[in-house]
């Protein structure tokens, strides 16, 4: 399964566009020839609405699949590179808008957690990250361990293991919507005993609509997933 | 998840920004009466997506308007949100079977 996001910020930018969303879109339906089988990617979007993830919208989608999917790959867009975010966080602490305007109710200094979303402070990137990371093309592909939390501020995990006393105000994927997805789908399979590998990769970021950034993003993207399901699948 | 109404009030300044890069049709969907929120959701997925997709934006403001629409003509709340999960791929979307 590989997943994107809407385009968002578009009071900054009407004509804002979302790698991510391409990516997803771009790999509906694909099938990738294994040595042994054949597999298939279905895709799907989601919204930047902070008020679904509240209502568990990737959880209640993930039910649908999660006994169906070999891996999970979530997208979104970031800054610079692809970053494999390696420790997302439990907690929401971005002040960003979502696209109705709406703030997800945490701040840096003070992190925001739904009550009933039990779970580790941080969970665990367990897509083939040594393998994604050879993947060759316009933009490097690197872990991304950054973690932020009150008792050690903003430092670069070792290990999960490192991070077990610690309370998530930053995950590597930070503090907004894709750190978010990034927890929940992990959390989410891990509690339902799923061993499928489930991770999150920030794309290169995009200024409004590029479209030839658009078309090396997602060709390096579709070599990256290859990558990634020929390391575990194939 | 229903397309608000903040989300719906960037439409006129989208359809003038973006003139150039989406399909004029886009800003103004007739709907078909026989047809289900839930097939117009299958059908703009399927037309949005495949292979050669450089472009995620006609997806999302299709479908505020075709939700918009959807809602003028009647549709009610779970209809609606039927047609948003199936037009984000969410829903109906399963695997063939065929993969090993």
């Amino acid at each position: 399964m590989v997943t994107g996001f809407d385009p968002f910020g578009l009071d900054d930018d009407i004509e804002q566009g979302n790698p991510s969303g391409v990516i997803a879109l771009q790999h509906q339906r694909e099938q990738i020839v294994l040595g042994a089988g054949i597999a298939e990617i279905r895709s799907m979007i989601f919204p930047v609405l902070y008020e679904d993830f509240d209502e568990f919208l990737v959880e209640r989608v993930l039910e649908t699949f999660s006994d169906k999917v070999d891996m999970v790959s979530t997208f979104s867009m970031g800054r610079t590179g692809f970053a494999l975010k390696q420790f997302p966080g439990r907690r929401r602490s971005a002040s960003t808008r979502d696209n109705v305007r709406q703030k997800g109710g945490g701040l840096v200094e003070k992190p925001f957690v739904l009550s009933h979303l039990k779970g580790p402070e941080f969970v665990e990137f367990s897509l083939p990250a040594g393998e994604m990371k050879k993947c060759m093309g316009d933009f490097p592909v690197n872990d991304n361990r950054l973690v932020t939390t009150p008792e050690t501020g903003e430092f670069e995990a070792v290990s999960h293991a490192a991070l077990k006393l610690g309370t998530a105000v930053f995950g590597s994927g930070g503090g907004f919507l894709s750190n978010e997805i990034a927890y929940r789908a992990i959390r989410y399979m891990q509690q339902k005993g799923s061993s499928a590998p489930v991770g999150h990769t920030h794309t290169p970021g995009m200024q409004g609509y590029d479209q030839a950034l658009v078309q090396k993003i997602r060709k390096q993207c579709a070599s990256l997933i290859e990558l990634a399901i020929r390391a575990f699948l194939g | 998840m229903l397309g608000s109404y903040i989300e719906g009030s960037r439409l006129a300044a989208a359809e003038v920004s973006l003139a150039s890069v989406l399909s004029p049709g886009l800003w103004h969907s007739d709907l078909p009466l026989d047809v289900s929120p839930r097939q117009i959701g299958d059908e703009l997925w399927s037309s949005e997506s495949g292979v050669d997709q450089l472009d995620d934006r006609p997806l999302y403001w299709h479908r505020l308007i075709l939700s918009q629409c959807l809602s003028e003509l009647g549709a009610g709340q779970p209809d609606l949100m039927e047609f948003e999960l199936v037009s984000q791929g969410m829903l109906g979307n399963q695997f063939s079977g065929g993969a090993t």
